[in-house]
Parts: structure tokens; sequence; C-alpha cells
């Protein structure tokens, strides 16, 4: 099971990682990476490790862009670990932010896959 | 209407000074609260001290620049008065400022027939003016070095 199966992925079960059932689960709490991400707990200075460890979820997310159901995740555990979430939402004819989008802390401008609820 | 853009490192002081430009011509002023995003102590002061000037509160999808989906933000608005005004002054050092927690969102402000007169997206540091003839003559004339762009 990958991190970003939707159908996969709870807070709740996120927050645990079994080495043994596949190295992709991965979670803010364990400060783990993304399949294809750097993995690094380097670039997001600042933080504590459950903040680091979403902070460098949502920077890989920002390269691949994420559905609906995982923006809800990351708004999810965004509040629980105090970073904050903005979206999703678009600006319209603006230079920045013109297709549905969501902020995790400093990361910007995440793209949302298909359709936004 | 022609569009002027506000450059993204306003000072303060061109901050403060765009606000007393603004009084002269728009009629009120908004901001929105968005429920995703945590509201810090200074917010419930600054709505309470603003509360005798507030014209609506509503729950909004959208506002000027930007449109939420599947979710809700409260937008207020307020008469812009020289007492409203002060109180702005006196809340913020500048217009992208206007971000939770600190402060409430997207300090905007409206004409007298509601049409946008400065548009703001803070989080963005995307600011724009919407002027007719003699108002874009006035802003350039006194404040030409707040604008990076024609839209």
């Amino acid at each position: 099971m990958s991190y970003y199966d939707d159908d996969g992925l709870s807070p709740k079960n996120a927050q645990t990682y079994d080495a043994g059932t596949g190295g992709n689960n991965v979670s803010p709490a364990t400060g783990g990476s993304l399949p294809g991400s750097r993995g690094g707990l380097n670039g997001s200075r600042g933080f504590d490790p459950n903040q680091r460890a979403l902070v460098d979820l949502a920077k890989s997310a920002q390269r691949t862009g994420v559905t609906p159901n995982q923006s809800a995740t990351l708004n999810q555990w965004a509040n629980e670990y105090n970073i904050p979430f903005r979206g999703p939402e678009v600006h319209p004819g603006r230079p920045q932010g013109q297709y549905p989008h969501i902020h995790v802390g400093p990361v910007d401008h995440i793209k949302i896959k298909g359709d936004c609820p | 209407v022609r569009t002027l853009a506000i450059k993204k490192d306003l000072s303060t002081n061109e901050y403060k000074a765009l606000l007393v430009c603004l009084a002269k011509i728009a009629t009120s002023f908004t901001f929105v609260i968005r429920p995703e995003i945590k509201s810090g102590p200074r917010i419930k002061s600054l709505i309470e001290r603003l509360n005798d000037f507030l014209i609506a509160e509503q729950e909004v999808d959208q506002w000027p620049g930007t449109q939420l989906f599947g979710r809700t933000a409260k937008l207020f608005k307020f008469k812009l008065t020289e007492q409203s005004k002060e109180i702005l002054l006196v809340s913020s050092k500048g217009l992208f400022d206007w971000i939770q927690p600190e402060l409430p969102e997207d300090l905007s402000f409206l004409y007298q027939d509601d049409q946008n007169c400065l548009t703001n997206i803070a989080h963005e540091k995307d600011a724009w003016l919407s002027l007719n003839s003699d108002e874009y003559n006035l802003v350039l004339k006194e404040f030409s070095e707040l604008i990076i762009r024609n839209n």
C-alpha cells in the first residue's frame, strides 16, 4: 500500500509505520518519505519532527499534485500538527494560483488533481 | 476601469499612505475569517473595535480574488470612516500582513457601489487597484512608487 492510497490512508493509521509491511508507508509522525521524494528532513528547518515530516510530504506533493481526498488528509494532519493550511482555493485571473490548489505551511500551490468538491 | 498592481515589498509608510489615499475614494472595506486557519486573539479584539462600523457579516465561498472549494469563510464588511481607518492604521504594518492567525485575511476596499477598489490576496502577496480615470491619475500622481505594473 502506498502512502497516497485514498482507501488506505487515514490520520490514525498513518501515524504508525511498520517497516515490515512495506517501505512506502509514511506519516508525519515517522518522518518518512514519499516514493520518489528525497526523503530528507534538512529542507524544513524550524519545525518539530512531525511538522518537518508533513512539510516534506507537502513538498513532494507539490511536485505531483494531490487528489481532493489526499488534500483532505493533508488538511487533517496540518490541523493535528499545527501547520497552517489554506484551500482548496483558486485565484481566477491572477498571476499565481489560477488552478485549484492548497497551501501547507510554507509549501505553496500544491495542485489539486481532478475535480474539486 | 484601469488596474494597477501594488508592489510586493510595500513599506509600512507606503502602506499607511495608501490607506489614507483609499479613505478618500472608497467607502467600505472587507476582510475574511477562514475557519480552516486558526484565529489569534488579535482578531477577536480587532472585530470588537470595529463593531460600530459593521455593515454586514456573511458566510461566503468566494470573495474578490479567491474562490474556495467545499468550504466557506466569514466575510466582514465595515464602513470606512476616519475612525475605522485609524483602527486599521494601528492594527497592521503592511497590506500583506492581513493573514491569519495574526489578523483577518485579505483586507480589501470597496467603492460606494460595492465595486472593488483595492483587492488583496495577502498570502499570495497579490493586490491591485481598480480605478477610473480620475482616481487613476490621483493615485499615479501621489503614489506612483506603489505601483509595479499594469495588469
